[in-house]
């Protein structure tokens, strides 16, 4: 099978380098997954037998790839406040809601911040999310509510001090 | 709550989106694969990326123990069936994934579920490995990762399943308790109740020198070089000054450390406290060749004080 890179970077990368950038949380590095999924991409797109969407296995290719980075570089933690001033000047007041959200959502763990993402961000159903991290459709549901119950007690209880 | 995230994370980082010139890259870099003849151009940015791929699956290799003379094929290993499926054991399980070209794709993990089973491996691996006895006061066990030094030709029975899928190979494998004596690396993973986290990293490494990447608010201990045996260091990378710099520095022994691409002056340090150990000539089951030679641990943490880090270290078991 044909691959048309410029079609599939157009199509999904922004919505991958942002992905990269929620499990990586430095945008440099982001990049550099971004760069290491489209090679993937590129170099299996022969043996791609659309057993899923190319979305779906895209979106694979590209999560595994920010784990394997996860899991083999000392992973700097960082304040993902100043993360995220990297992307743009924003308001550093710790009421910016968006930056609040999004702050917890980085900070979770991985298999709780995948599911988070898949779901809503990238609007996966849960069948595909299911096949995708190779676990049960009832393993993925209780990662998502569980996942939903973190972000939310954490946003509600860490609304006093502005975290 | 669903268009909402969606539409924070595309509102805050609708910035973030691919240019022209990242394209470039990696179509180069594509075109390169291909064998094409065009002659990529060496920016340093795209010599950083291969650069740090070459060192990860370097270190990730080294890391095994074993100088691959004969070793064709290094495997992955994929997520393990999670604590929360029905099935007994399953939690045991691992996935190896190899490409055509016999060349590891992705590797994740096992997750036990609780600390106990991640002590009990510990306790059973060919090597003497530590762990955080003292957690502080709010902490508790979130997750673990543990990675095991494994190939095909050491699995003690074939593989219960098998399937190819987009160029990869794929065979899940019950891992006996033998076999965890594998241990090579491990992630633990502390919560407390506002999300502050902190994380233990153990690894195991056939490295003849460190190689660090830490952050601020890090504490890390490991063995020199082969030949100080029962030795630790301590050591505390600050950022306030101008890229890092290091506590306590005595003694005259020789470590060599990398962070951040800083190479730092080759400086004496000292001793502070025994903790980790030499590994001695342990090897790993069936292992051609190779073995390791320290182990190195390493606290990072997002809200803990440098007192409760060395805490946490004196405290390994």
């Amino acid at each position: 099978m044909e691959m048309d890179l410029k079609r599939i970077y157009e199509k999904y990368g922004s919505h991958l380098l942002r992905t990269c950038f929620l499990y990586l949380k430095d945008k440099s590095l982001a990049e550099d997954a971004l760069q290491d999924t489209m090679l993937k991409v590129y170099k299996n797109y022969g043996g791609f037998k659309e057993l899923s969407s190319e979305k779906t296995w895209i979106t694979r290719i590209a999560i595994n790839v920010c784990k394997d980075y996860l899991k083999s570089s000392w992973y700097r933690k960082t304040d993902y406040i100043e993360t995220l001033a990297e992307i743009e000047v924003f308001d550093e007041t710790p009421e910016n809601e968006d930056d609040r959200v999004l702050a917890v959502i980085m900070k979770l763990p991985v298999k709780y911040k995948e599911v988070l993402l898949l779901f809503y961000y990238d609007e996966f159903s849960i069948k595909e999310m299911s096949d995708m991290l190779e676990v049960s459709a009832s393993v993925v549901t209780t990662r998502l509510n569980r996942a939903r119950n973190k972000l939310k007690s954490v946003l509600e209880g860490g609304s006093k001090n502005g975290e | 709550m669903e268009n909402e995230i969606k539409n924070i994370i595309d509102r805050r980082l609708g910035t973030l989106s691919c240019s022209e010139e990242l394209f470039q890259k990696i179509q180069i870099a594509c075109e390169a694969r291909e064998g094409q003849n065009h002659k990529a151009r060496r920016k340093g940015r795209k010599k950083a990326v291969i650069l740090l791929i070459a060192v990860i699956s370097m270190l990730t290799l080294l890391g095994a123990g074993v100088y691959h003379k004969y070793y064709k094929k290094t495997v992955s290993v994929t997520t393990a069936a999670e604590p929360e499926s029905k099935e007994a054991d399953a939690w045991r399980t691992i996935h190896m994934e190899t490409d055509k070209h016999g060349s590891a794709s992705t590797m994740s993990p096992f997750h036990p579920a609780d600390s106990d089973t991640v002590i009990s491996i510990f306790n059973n691996s060919n090597n003497k490995l530590l762990y955080p006895s003292y957690i502080p006061a709010g902490y508790s066990f979130i997750e673990a990762d543990l990675s095991f030094y494994l190939t095909p030709d050491m699995m003690e029975s074939k593989p219960v399943s098998s399937e190819k899928e987009d160029g990869l190979i794929r065979e899940t494998y019950v891992v006996s308790e033998t076999l965890q004596k594998n241990v090579e690396s491990a992630k633990i993973t502390y919560q407390n109740d506002k999300g502050d986290t902190f994380d233990f990293y153990l690894r195991l490494s056939a490295d003849d020198k460190i190689n660090l990447d830490a952050g601020e608010n890090t504490v890390a201990d490991m063995s020199s070089e082969t030949g100080f045996a029962d030795s630790g260091i301590y050591r505390r990378l600050d950022k306030s000054v101008a890229g890092y710099i290091i506590e306590e520095i005595t003694g005259a022994d020789y470590v060599w450390a990398r962070l951040l691409g800083i190479k730092f002056r080759e400086d004496k340090y000292g001793y502070r406290d025994p903790l980790a150990r030499n590994l001695g000539d342990k090897a790993a089951i069936k292992a051609n060749s190779g073995t390791y030679k320290y182990s190195s641990y390493t606290m990072i943490a997002s809200s803990l004080s440098r007192d409760e880090l060395i805490k946490i270290m004196k405290n390994l078991r």
